[in-house]
């Protein structure tokens, strides 16, 4: 252990000096003429939204098209200060009417539902001690398998109530899989996260060590090309997962050894760990910290898109079904059990306790509307192209509820970017219940949109093998 | 406070049908008894023919067939700290900073859920460079020997070859592994010499899928029916030796493989009975007990200060404590029978359980043995480790305490509760208005979209109200009397009692209990929950097991049955 702290120590000594980065390549890319990159970022959240407090109200009852108006929650995400646009509306695409319908293959409740099925589009499938798993692979391992690139999957967990989801929950640690029931778990410690996704340069000995590094992980991958063929069929995905991992970082590493360019975008974050050395889990029992840790992640994910390491990107506040108490915004009670459960209704409420939830849930999704727009914010800020890198990237912000109450009608789904480059238009609010006499739709319009205006053409997505009558007009 | 949200929403028999519907519609049926009362007598034969223990036997009780596939188990955390400690004296433990399982199995060592992805890759890269810096500069003999680099260098690169990495990979290395590897020396020692060579081959070793993996991978033999192959002798090494040593076969049990006295049930037996009487197995059995009680991490376990003003960090580790030292009396100084372990007024604490828990005169200075009060203090479920792990972060937490003895003494998982669940006044109100917690969860009970399930969780979780949420007796709560009543239903036990003692005593006169018992034993061992075809196997680990048997009972006659040593191949090889 104490090497590891001390290993971690000379990263952390290392991190001002600057990155060799592969950063330069999409430049390059640029000057050559080519077309820059697309990207995808999920942010995934728990627990709902406050609906009266999120959805921009039609100018006529029934409009399934319509401008998008600054509620409470979406003015923390439109505006930087309260006041002044920040240019992200333009930009933006909210899709309202869909809705997560229950897994006929299992018994999970609205929370496995809701976290496996947004990104997965498949029926939950049982796995053998019948706790419900995602049926496929999400939309993020599709488009990085694609791309041929790792994506930065990160999370907080950290919670003063349960650290970690709970015995016989392990599934909800995830929205994100890699394949039909293997889930694809965050990092959730950002010094973790940064030193696995900037490695070091900046001696001869470290370009040594990078070299030996290489050297290494091309005979661990030969072994496991070799035991590949030992195996046969079975349990093969196991392998192919590693080899993957292992072809990926040897990747990471070739770039840094052939690119000399300079990525200033990233800076360590502050070893949180060390702040409970005791603690043997990667997580924290305490919730101080959780701001400044999701500021660490989110920060992150910018860089390590905007220094081309990765194009796919996630953030994850907490897991399926959450109970951070959100000190960090004066409630200081359980989110799952005591204020998203409480959340009954549409309107604001009419009792003093129902007012109490509703200004509650919208504290919690304001404070997250404000991290999302930090990354937004941070990437139309970027020169690329003809616009700026947010007009090449893709950014969901998506919601395991509808509502807190479990109800899994009108679940909250933001877009932003991508606007010119696989999606017609911004500032819209497409509701596509409202276009189908008020029915709401499936929620495989989120993933099967994005996933084709991302250039992962299909016919169909998840469980629906045709979604072109789903198709929303003009997306 | 997680008083709904609580899994699957699914009741199950013990013999493996499921079905689904309200918690009342399945109450009742439990068909353990008759799915594991019917296994021949085990007993051990010679029968060496077919290179495997006690076909004949088997054959007869059905347990002569593979129960699982082939597959690649990569080490748990906890194995992985194990063998690094075994092969190069490393007690940092590095892979506690790895990633935390997934239980699918209900344990750390779950076979489908283990696997190396992403960020896994620069994490086991970081623990081998960190192990490998330090064994090569402080414990260079672990690894080549007595052999001196400065005078031969090729001869000390094959005795790296030939005896440390055969023990890091449970099996002598192939010949394109060995090249590999030689290839990497090459490259390290052009620019360190033999000492650079020799850390960048056994980084390579730390990460190579030989080291991470326990294969199960099996060879052809013609006396199975196709699609079933057998473990090879040094998978079945290894298998014995995760099972009851949590890491790498040891020496003795390397050279029974190599001598070809690790074939017959007789060599089983010798072997399994050397394991367990060794040091190595209070550990990994005392890990097997913690898991199946939900008590692995009780040392991280935290409480809401305003609460419980003297939980604190260095209560939880006590608390982790003393529940090793009671798993370790009762399996290895006592009778290690369930009865003892669910009856036992003995345990040992230290000055914070005794007077912050227990409230009894402290010890002079760390552990000491005791006898609780029997008639507050019976067995583990009374122990603090355990009602602190099974409680609410406010309160003491009648669902969780009532969920973990369904779901891990009588496997039958509740179900994930429906949308829309009115929540129970928060822990605070109730305190305000003098209310206990029973009473706080009344609603529970006579809601009747509740009551369904509720009225089975809560009527087992009651009964620990005696006990707050960090394991101090009570007979009050917020001024008013606690009713530690209870009631037991769907069970072969069915009926009231009073109190955790009680409770614990139709636990252990339950043939539920022993089912699932033999079930959770099933699943640490294999990696895997219990499939269809694993119902012989089950059935030779129930055989003959009672309250009063030791609990390690099953996990040898598991070692006894084919179902141990092979696998079902989705392709013969």
């Amino acid at each position: 252990m104490s090497s590891l702290f001390s290993r971690r120590s000379v990263l952390l000594q290392l991190a001002s000096i600057p990155i060799t980065m592969s950063f330069a390549r999409s430049l390059r890319a640029q000057s050559m003429g080519t077309a820059p990159p697309k990207r995808l970022v999920i942010f995934m959240q728990n627990n709902g939204t406050k609906r009266c407090n999120f959805w921009p109200t039609p100018p006529t009852a029934g409009a399934s098209v319509y401008p998008i108006t600054n509620t409470p929650i979406l003015n923390s995400l439109f505006t930087s200060d309260g006041k002044t646009d920040n240019g992200l509306k333009a930009k933006a695409n909210i899709i309202r009417g869909l809705h997560v319908t229950n897994a006929v293959s299992t018994t999970g409740n609205q929370h496995d539902i809701g976290f496996a099925r947004m990104f997965t589009g498949a029926q939950l499938m049982p796995t053998p001690d019948g706790a419900p798993w995602g049926g496929a692979t999400s939309i993020d391992q599709m488009l990085a398998k694609d791309w041929n690139v790792q994506s930065l999957t990160t999370a907080v967990y950290s919670s003063a109530v349960e650290d970690h989801p709970k015995q016989g929950f392990a599934h909800r640690a995830s929205f994100s899989y890699v394949a039909p029931q293997t889930l694809n778990l965050p990092i959730i410690d950002p010094l973790t996260a940064y030193t696995n996704t900037f490695p070091q340069m900046g001696s001869a000995a470290a370009s040594q060590r990078l070299l030996s590094r290489k050297s290494v992980l091309d005979s661990v991958a030969g072994d496991l090309q070799e035991l590949a063929g030992r195996l046969g069929p079975d349990d093969n995905h196991k392998l192919d997962f590693h080899l993957t991992a292992v072809r990926d970082a040897e990747t990471k590493l070739s770039n840094l050894i052939n690119n000399h360019e300079t990525c200033q975008y990233a800076t360590a974050p502050r070893d949180f760990k060390s702040i409970a050395p005791g603690l043997a889990n990667n997580e924290l029992d305490i919730e101080t910290y959780v701001p400044d840790m999701i500021d660490a992640m989110i920060s992150l994910i910018g860089a390590a898109l905007k220094c081309g390491l990765t194009r796919v990107g996630s953030f994850q506040f907490g897991y399926g079904g959450g109970k951070w108490l959100w000190g960090w915004r004066n409630i200081n009670i359980n989110h799952h059990d005591d204020i998203a459960h409480q959340d009954t209704f549409d309107d604001v409420g009419t009792t003093a306790t129902q007012m109490t939830t509703t200004a509650r849930v919208t504290t919690i999704n304001q404070y997250y509307a404000s991290e999302v727009q930090k990354l937004a914010v941070d990437l139309n800020s970027v020169p690329e192209g003809s616009g700026t890198m947010l007009d090449n990237t893709l950014i969901v912000w998506g919601n395991e509820f509808g509502r807190g109450d479990h109800q899994l009608t009108d679940v909250a789904n933001v877009l932003i970017g991508l606007v010119g480059n696989g999606i017609s238009k911004g500032n819209r609010v497409l509701d596509v219940a409202a276009a189908n006499k008020g029915q709401q739709q499936p929620h495989n319009i989120l993933g099967w949109h994005v996933l084709n205006a991302l250039g992962h053409a299909t016919p169909g997505w998840g469980d629906i093998a045709d979604m072109s009558p789903y198709a929303i007009p003009g997306f | 406070m997680n008083h709904y949200d609580w899994g699957p929403f699914r009741w199950r028999n013990l013999a493996g049908a499921r079905w689904s519907g309200t918690c009342a519609a399945s109450l009742g049926v439990v068909a353990i008894v008759a799915a594991c009362g019917q296994g021949t007598s085990r007993s051990w034969s010679t029968n060496e023919s077919n290179g495997g223990p006690e076909a004949g036997a088997e054959a007869a009780a059905g347990a002569d067939t593979a129960s699982v596939s082939r597959s690649l188990r990569r080490l748990s955390r906890r194995e992985y700290n194990n063998v690094v400690r075994d092969l190069l004296g490393d007690t940092t433990q590095p892979a506690n900073q790895f990633g935390q399982e997934v239980y699918t199995n209900g344990f750390d060592n779950g076979a489908d859920s283990l696997t190396v992805q992403g960020a896994d890759v620069l994490a086991l890269q970081a623990a081998a460079e960190s192990l490998a810096a330090t064994a090569v500069a402080a414990h260079p003999e672990l690894l080549i020997g007595t052999c001196k680099p400065q005078q031969n260098e090729t001869a000390c690169v094959t005795a790296f070859l030939s005896t440390f990495v055969p023990r890091a990979y449970r099996r002598p290395p192939t010949a394109t592994e060995s090249q590999r590897l030689q290839t990497v020396y090459a490259a390290g020692a052009a620019n360190g010499g033999f000492q650079a060579g020799l850390q960048l081959m056994l980084e390579a070793v730390l990460q190579s899928p030989a080291f991470l993996y326990r294969e199960e991978l099996g060879q052809p033999d013609p006396s199975l029916p196709p699609g079933v192959v057998r473990l090879t002798d040094y998978e079945v090494a290894s298998e014995l030796s995760f099972l009851l040593t949590g890491s790498i076969p040891d020496a003795e049990l390397t050279t029974a493989v190599q001598n070809g006295t690790l074939k017959s049930a007789d060599d089983f037996r010798r072997e399994t009975a050397r394991l367990l009487a060794s040091d190595a197995a209070k550990p990994a059995l005392r890990s097997f007990l913690h898991e199946w009680m939900g008590t692995d991490q009780v040392s991280q376990v935290n409480k809401d200060s305003t609460v419980y003003p003297q939980f604190t960090a260095a209560l939880a580790t006590s608390m982790a404590g003393e529940l090793d030292r009671f798993y370790d009396q009762v399996l290895w100084n006592g009778t290690g029978s369930l009865h003892e372990f669910l009856s036992s007024a003995q345990t040992q604490v230290d000055s914070n359980l005794a007077t912050l828990v227990y409230n009894i005169a402290p010890p002079s200075s760390g552990f000491q043995p005791v006898n609780l009060d029997p008639r507050l203090r019976q067995g583990v479920m009374t122990r603090a480790g355990f009602l602190s792990a099974h409680s609410d972060v406010d309160s003491s937490g009648p669902v969780p305490r009532g969920v973990f003895v369904l779901l891990s003494m009588l496997c039958v998982p509740p179900i994930s509760p429906p949308p829309n669940i009115p929540a129970p006044p928060p822990a605070s109100q109730a305190a305000a208005q003098h209310q206990t917690t029973r009473q706080r969860f009344e609603n529970h009970l006579t809601a009747p979209f509740c009551a369904s399930c509720h009225s089975i969780i809560d009527g087992v979780g009651f009964g620990f109200e005696q006990f707050d949420g960090m394991g101090v007796y009570r007979t009050t709560e917020n001024g008013s009397p606690v009713d530690t009543s209870g009631n037991l239903q769907g069970t072969d036990v069915d009926g009231p009692f009073v109190g955790v003692s009680q409770l614990e005593q139709k636990l252990a006169g339950s043939q539920e209990v022993l089912g699932c018992f033999i079930k959770q034993a099933y699943r640490y061992a294999m990696g895997r929950e219990e499939s269809a075809t694993a119902q012989g196997a089950l059935a030779s680990m129930r055989s003959g097991f009672t309250a009063d048997s030791h609990m390690t009972d099953p996990l040898s006659a598991l070692l006894g049955t084919n179902a141990f040593v092979l696998r079902t191949t989705a392709q013969s090889p």
